[in-house]
C-alpha cells in the first residue's frame, strides 16, 4: 500500500507544485514586504511610537493584515490545481480506476494537499515568529499569533470544500457548495480588530476544519454512484 | 463444458429518470474472446461502460468481473483490468516518463519495455507533455500504458474516436496480436465499424432499450443478408412480416434484411403477388450489416 | 455508515452557513425593528428633582417628524424655555452669552469660569478593556529633560518587572533588576494580575500604575527621576480589584470596582467611599460631575438609572427610566416565525446562537418536517433508517436551515435498495 501512494503523491505532486511554490513565494515576499514596512516604520517614528500603536491604537494597528488572504490563496491553487485536470474530461475515472480502493485514494489526494497546506502554513508561520520575535516582544507575538491562527485554518476549510465540490457531480449543488463554504470561510477570515481577538472561537474553528475534511469523500462517492 | 466468464451482466436494467435505457440486458464475455459493442448513439453503450467500470449503479441487476459486483472491485481485481477511456485520455499535464514513472508504482509486472517499444517510436521530446501532442501519439501512450501493465482484461471505450487511419490500423493490429498470443479478453466499443470488424471475436449490438444480436461475427455475418429487388410499385409494405428484419426502399428499389435465405424470400413476395425483378443477394460488411440491422436515421 | 456521518455533518455546515446569513438578509431588506422614541434624565439642581425629556414621533408609521416634551417623575409638564431654567449649571455657555446667567445657584455665588471648571464627564467600566500586560511607564519628571523619556516598555512576569528596550527588543537588565527589588521590597508577588493607568497624559505620569499582584494586593507605581516609586495600597474593605477607573476631578482619584461588583471613590488622600450602587458587573456607566453633584447613569436590560450623589458622594436621590420594549413589527414578528436561530461570532466571546421563542418557530418547522417526510418516502426512505430520522430532527430544530441541509446534501438509497423495498412492500 505504501509505494502506490507514494506514486500517487508523485502525480498530485507534479499538478500541484508550480501553483504551490508560486503561493509559498508570494507568502514569502508578503511577510518580507509586512516586516519591511515595519522596520521602515519603526526608523522613521521610532520603536516605542510603533510598539504603542500597534498595542493601543483604535482602530487597531493590523501591520499584518496583508497575510490575511495569502493561506487561502494557498489553498484555492493547491486545490484548483489539484482537482481541475482530474475534473476535466474526467480524468478522475482514471484515478478511480488504479488498483486501490476508492475512499482510500480520494483520502490520498486529499491528504496529500493538506499535507502540502500544512508545510506551506509552517513555513509562513516560522517566517512570521522569525521576524516578530526579532522586533518585538512576546505581549505583541502572542496576541497576533491568536489573530493569524484562523487565517491559517481557513485554507484547510478552503481546501476541503474546493475538493468536495470539484468531485460532486451536479453542477447546480456546486454553485450551492460554493454559496455554503463562502459563508463559513466567513468566519475565519475576521480581521480589524484588536490583536488577539476571535481566540475564543479557536476550538470551535478547529473543529469545523477537522469535520470539513470528510466532505470530499460523500461527493466522491456520489460521482461513482452515478448520481446527479 | 461451461466456458470461463471475465464478464457477466445478469438482468442488467437502468433508467435515467424515467427513461428506459434497457431491461434484462444479459451480456457474457468469455476468457480469452474479444467482444464489439455496437449501437446508434443513445443506444446505451456508454452506460454500459460505466456500469462496468463502477462509475454508475444500475437500477436493478448486476455486472460482475471476475465474480465481483462491479460496484466493489478489489484492488486485485482492479489490477487485472486495463482502462481505455474515450479519447484516450490520459494525465495530459504529465510526460511520457512521468506517466510511465507514475503508474508503475501500481502494477508489481510493470513491463516497462513493452511501454518503451512503442513510445520510442514516437517523434516527441522528451519532457514533452502528453497535453500537447496529437490524438494518435496520445492514442499510442494509452496503448504502450497499457501493453506495460499487461491486464488480463482489456475495456476500451471508443478506441479510435479521433485517430487517423494509420494510428488505427496500428492499434487495432497491436490489440490483436497482443490479446490473441496473451490469451486476454477484450471489450471494446467504437463508431468506426470497418476496425471492429478486424478486430473483435463476438459482437454486440444494442438498439434502444434492447439487444438485438449477441453472438460470434462470424454467425451473424453468415445468417444476417440482404436481398435487394425491384418492384413496380413504391408502396409495398413488407416490413411487418416476421422474416423481415428491417426493408429500405428507395421508390422502387427494395433492400430486405434478414435471417432467412432466398428461397424463403421469394416465397414471400410470391405468396404476395408481388412480382419482382432483378433479384440478388448483395455482400454485406460488418457496417452494412449493423445499418442493415438498426436502420438509418 | 461513515459517508452518512460525514453527510450529516456537511448538513450542519449548511445550517451553520445559512443561520449567520439568512438573518442579516432579513434584516436588510425588511425593517424588523420597530422605531421608538429616544428618552433622556436629568437632576434639577432648582428642583431638586429629575426632569425626564421624551422626543415623540408625530406618526407611528412615519419616524420624520416629532417633538421632545418634558415632564417630572409626578407626571407634570414643562416647556422647553421653562426647562431652560431648571438647569443651571448644564447650560452656563447659553445662559451666559445671553446675559441671564444668574450670580448665584442653590444659595451659592456662582460664576460661569467657576461653574464650566467643576464640570467633567467620564464613562466607567466593571470590565477591564484590553490588556496585552505591555505597558509605558513614564517619569514623573519628564517634562523637565528629554533625558527622562523612557525608551522602554514594561512588564511584571513571574521573573520580576522587565523594562524591554524598544530599539533593541531586549531587556534592560539594570533598570529592571532595580524596580524588581523595590517591588520585593514590598512584599509584591510577581507576576502581575493586571496593571491600570490613566488614559490622560499628565495622570498617567504623576500616578503611575495601579498593579495588582499575583495575592491580589494592590500597588501603585510610578518612576521619579529614573527611580521607582512604589506604594503598597489598602484595598477597599479588604476586596479584590475587578477593573479601576482613573477619575476626572480633583476630589476623585480612581473609581474602583470590585469583584463583587461594589464601586468605591478612591479619594485623594487614598481614603475609599463605598457608593450606594447596585452591583456594577457586566456594565458601563456614566459619571457627570458638577458644581454640586455626582451623578452616576448605569443601564440595565430595559432601563437605566441614574443616581445623585452629593460632594461627599451621599446618595441623594434616584430615578429609573424604564424603556417600554420595541414593538415588533410584522416583519419582525415573521422572522422569528421562519428563522428559527441566528449565528454568529463575537471579537471576544467565540461563537454564539441567539435562538427565537420556540412557540414561534415550531409551527412553520413541524410543517416543513412534514414536506420533507413527504419527500423522503417518496425516494424510498424509511423511518426505520436512523439517518432518515436524523434528518426529520435536523427540521425539527433548525428549521428552514436544516430543510436547506438535508436536500443540498441528498443521501439517495441506492436504486437497488429502493427495488427490493418495494418488492418486499408487495
Amino acid at each position: 500500500m505504501k509505494r502506490p501512494l507514494l506514486h500517487l503523491f508523485y502525480k498530485e505532486w507534479i499538478k500541484t507544485r508550480w501553483a504551490f511554490l508560486g503561493m509559498l513565494l508570494l507568502g514569502i515576499a508578503t511577510m518580507l514586504y509586512i516586516f519591511t514596512a515595519v522596520e521602515n516604520k519603526i526608523t522613521l517614528q521610532g520603536a516605542k511610537t510603533i510598539l504603542l500603536r500597534i498595542l493601543y491604537d483604535e482602530p487597531p494597528v493590523i501591520y499584518y493584515a496583508s497575510f490575511r488572504y495569502i493561506p487561502l490563496l494557498t489553498a484555492i491553487a493547491v486545490g484548483i490545481s489539484q482537482y481541475v485536470p482530474e475534473i476535466t474530461q474526467k480524468r478522475i475515472r482514471l484515478t478511480l480506476h488504479l488498483p486501490i480502493g476508492n475512499h482510500t485514494l480520494i483520502a490520498g489526494m486529499a491528504g496529500f494537499g493538506l499535507v502540502l497546506l500544512t508545510l506551506g502554513n509552517l513555513l509562513y508561520t516560522g517566517l512570521f515568529l522569525y521576524y516578530n520575535v526579532r522586533l518585538f516582544p512576546a505581549e505583541i507575538t502572542r496576541p497576533v499569533m491568536i489573530s493569524l491562527t484562523p487565517w491559517l485554518l481557513s485554507s484547510y476549510i478552503a481546501y476541503n470544500f474546493i475538493a468536495m465540490i470539484a468531485m460532486e457531480p451536479g453542477k447546480w449543488r456546486k454553485v450551492a457548495y460554493s454559496v455554503i463554504a463562502w459563508y463559513i470561510l466567513q468566519f475565519f477570515l475576521v480581521g480589524d480588530r484588536p490583536h488577539g481577538a476571535f481566540g475564543a472561537s479557536i476550538p470551535v474553528l478547529v473543529l469545523m476544519t477537522i469535520l470539513s475534511s470528510g466532505g470530499v469523500l460523500y461527493t466522491s462517492q456520489r460521482f461513482y454512484k452515478g448520481e446527479r | 463444458m461451461e466456458p470461463n466468464y471475465v464478464i457477466q451482466c445478469i438482468n442488467l436494467t437502468h433508467y435515467y429518470g424515467k427513461k428506459l435505457v434497457y431491461e434484462n440486458l444479459n451480456i457474457n464475455v468469455a476468457e480469452g474472446r474479444i467482444l464489439g459493442l455496437l449501437g446508434k448513439n443513445g443506444a446505451g453503450k456508454s452506460t454500459t461502460i460505466n456500469i462496468l467500470n463502477g462509475f454508475l449503479e444500475p437500477r436493478s441487476g448486476q455486472c460482475l468481473i471476475y465474480g465481483e459486483n462491479t460496484q466493489h472491485l478489489s484492488p486485485a481485481t482492479k489490477r487485472r483490468i486495463g482502462y481505455l477511456i474515450e479519447g484516450h485520455v490520459q494525465y495530459a499535464f504529465m510526460n511520457v516518463h512521468q506517466i510511465e514513472k507514475f503508474y508503475s508504482g501500481f502494477y508489481p509486472n510493470w513491463k516497462r519495455d513493452a511501454y518503451f517499444n512503442l513510445i520510442d517510436k514516437l517523434k516527441i521530446t522528451p519532457h514533452q507533455k502528453i497535453s500537447t501532442m496529437s490524438c494518435g501519439q496520445r492514442a499510442q501512450v494509452a496503448l504502450g500504458l497499457i501493453l506495460a501493465q499487461d491486464p488480463d482484461l482489456l475495456i476500451l471505450d471508443d478506441f479510435s474516436l479521433g485517430l487517423d487511419p494509420g494510428y488505427r490500423r496500428l492499434f487495432i493490429d497491436y490489440m490483436r496480436e497482443y490479446a490473441k498470443a496473451e490469451g486476454k479478453t477484450v471489450f471494446l466499443t467504437s463508431h468506426i465499424i470497418q476496425d471492429m470488424e478486424r478486430l473483435i471475436d463476438d459482437i454486440l449490438i444494442m438498439d434502444y432499450n434492447r439487444v438485438l444480436v449477441q453472438s460470434p461475427v462470424q454467425d451473424f455475418t453468415s445468417r444476417f443478408k440482404e436481398f435487394t429487388f425491384e418492384l413496380d410499385r413504391d408502396d409495398v409494405e413488407l416490413k411487418e412480416h416476421p422474416l423481415a428484419v428491417n426493408v429500405e426502399h428507395l421508390r422502387n428499389h427494395y433492400e430486405f434484411y434478414t435471417y432467412g435465405n432466398e428461397t424463403e424470400v421469394k416465397q414471400l413476395l410470391e405468396s404476395q403477388g408481388i412480382a419482382y425483378r432483378n433479384f440478388k443477394e448483395e455482400p454485406m460488411t460488418l457496417e452494412d450489416a449493423f445499418i442493415g440491422l438498426t436502420g438509418k436515421y | 455508515m461513515l459517508i452518512k456521518i460525514i453527510r450529516i455533518i456537511a448538513v450542519l455546515f449548511a445550517v451553520t452557513a445559512a443561520a449567520s446569513v439568512l438573518p442579516r438578509l432579513y434584516d436588510t431588506t425588511f425593517s424588523s425593528r420597530g422605531g421608538r422614541g429616544h428618552k433622556d434624565i436629568r437632576y434639577s439642581e432648582i428642583l431638586k428633582d429629575f426632569i425626564i425629556s421624551e422626543y415623540v414621533y408625530s406618526s407611528e408609521k412615519s419616524h420624520t417628524a416629532g417633538q421632545t416634551i418634558y415632564y417630572d417623575r409626578h407626571g407634570k409638564s414643562y416647556s422647553r424655555d421653562s426647562v431652560d431654567q431648571l438647569f443651571l449649571l448644564d447650560n452656563v455657555s447659553q445662559l451666559a452669552y445671553e446675559g441671564r446667567f444668574p450670580d448665584t445657584i442653590c444659595g451659592m455665588a456662582v460664576t460661569p469660569e467657576l461653574v464650566s471648571s467643576e464640570a467633567f464627564s467620564q464613562y466607567y467600566s466593571a470590565q477591564p478593556g484590553l490588556y496585552y500586560g505591555l505597558c509605558e511607564l513614564r517619569d514623573r519628571k519628564s517634562y523637565t529633560s528629554r533625558s527622562l523619556e523612557p525608551r522602554d516598555l514594561f512588564r511584571i512576569t513571574p521573573e520580576g518587572i522587565q523594562f524591554i528596550v524598544c530599539e533593541t527588543n531586549q531587556i534592560d537588565e539594570e533598570k529592571s533588576r532595580r524596580f524588581t527589588t523595590e517591588l520585593t521590597r514590598l512584599d509584591f508577588r510577581f507576576p502581575a494580575l493586571r496593571m491600570w493607568t490613566s488614559p490622560d497624559k499628565s495622570v498617567s505620569e504623576a500616578i503611575g500604575y495601579y498593579v495588582t499582584d499575583s495575592k491580589n494586593y494592590l500597588y501603585c507605581l510610578s518612576m521619579e527621576l529614573s527611580t521607582p516609586v512604589v506604594q503598597k495600597l489598602e484595598k477597599p474593605d479588604n476586596k479584590n480589584i475587578r477593573n479601576v477607573n482613573f477619575g476626572k476631578s480633583s476630589d476623585i482619584r480612581a473609581l474602583l470596582i470590585t469583584e463583587d461588583g461594589d464601586t468605591y471613590i478612591q479619594h485623594p488622600d487614598l481614603s475609599y467611599t463605598r457608593l450606594a450602587l447596585p452591583s456594577s458587573l457586566g456594565k458601563s456607566g456614566t459619571l457627570n460631575g458638577n458644581l454640586f453633584y455626582r451623578i452616576f447613569t448605569l443601564p440595565d436590560r430595559n432601563r437605566q438609572t441614574t443616581f445623585v450623589f452629593d460632594r461627599d458622594f451621599r446618595l441623594l436621590d434616584s430615578c429609573s427610566l424604564y424603556y417600554s420594549p420595541r414593538p415588533q413589527s410584522t416583519a419582525g414578528v415573521f422572522k422569528e416565525l421562519l428563522l428559527p436561530l441566528r449565528i454568529g461570532q463575537t471579537a471576544w466571546n467565540g461563537f454564539y446562537a441567539d435562538w427565537s421563542p420556540i412557540k414561534r418557530f415550531i409551527w412553520f418547522n413541524l410543517i416543513l418536517t412534514a414536506i420533507a417526510l413527504y419527500y423522503k418516502r417518496k425516494n424510498g426512505n424509511r423511518l426505520s433508517d436512523a439517518f432518515t430520522v436524523t434528518d426529520l430532527l435536523l427540521v425539527v430544530v433548525f428549521g428552514i436551515y436544516g430543510f436547506i441541509g438535508i436536500f443540498a446534501f441528498p443521501l439517495k438509497r441506492s436504486q437497488k435498495e429502493i427495488v427490493k423495498s418495494k418488492s418486499a412492500d408487495l
